[in-house]
């Protein structure tokens, strides 16, 4: 098994993870499965015939690292982008138990998903989700 | 240039088009709408392709090298007059 020691950063586990997000009136991220939310859309993760989600099959969408690396669209125009949704800042040593963060193998840098960690319900996994809600912290 | 590559320019200048149009801002619902159609094109591009995009923008948003004092003032001029309504400050 390969430690993070042996990694170069851009493969190492981020420290913390980005995300754009629609804001609830207390500050904090919106939860639900639609868009720019706290959550995963139908399109992120697939159930399969019993309401299961798999690790290791995607999840919601975080950027790993630095704020800098979000997409162009999402990207506060003050750190050069054109996004104008709140950008949300959670740190990994947040993620509750039942949730795992691993970077998207096809863009390791600038892209990475918080999955399930074990066989669950689509249900539970959102859940999960959504009890990080509170450990995001929007961005100034 | 694909198809994505083109739709994405194509949404994100009518964000910013809509931007100016409603004055500067939308709401958080109108953002959100752009921004979840836009991610959804942006990834659907190559790696390449995404780089362009950025590019595209950084020089866009360049600022021109330009002195921002001219070094010139303003004078008073003749209606009717051929001389020039700036003069190089001494």
């Amino acid at each position: 098994m390969t430690s993070d020691a042996t990694l170069t950063p851009v493969h190492a586990h981020p420290a913390s993870v980005f995300r754009a997000m629609r804001g609830h009136e207390d500050g904090q991220p919106l939860v639900g499965n639609g868009g720019n939310m706290l959550g995963a859309r139908p399109v992120d993760i697939e159930a399969n015939e019993n309401g299961d989600v798999k690790p290791r099959s995607g999840g919601m969408s975080v950027t790993p690292n630095d704020a800098r690396l979000l997409p162009l669209h999402l990207r506060p125009e003050r750190l050069g982008g054109k996004g104008r949704l709140p950008v949300f800042e959670l740190h990994v040593a947040d993620v509750v138990d039942a949730l795992v963060v691993r970077r998207d193998p096809r863009n390791v840098e600038k892209h990475a998903f918080i999955e399930p960690g074990a066989l669950m319900q689509l249900v539970a996994y959102q859940a999960a989700l959504a009890s990080t809600r509170t450990s995001w912290r929007r961005l100034p | 240039m694909t198809n994505a590559a083109r739709t994405y320019r194509e949404l994100l200048g009518e964000l910013l088009f809509e931007r100016e149009a409603a004055g500067g801002e939308l709401s958080e619902e109108q953002e959100s709408d752009y921004a979840e159609r836009l991610d959804d094109v942006w990834w659907q591009l190559s790696a390449e392709e995404r780089q362009a995009i950025e590019d595209e923008h950084q020089e866009t948003a360049a600022p021109i090298a330009a002195p921002g004092d001219l070094g010139a003032v303003d004078v008073e001029v003749e209606e009717g007059s051929h001389a020039a309504p700036r003069r190089w400050a001494a």
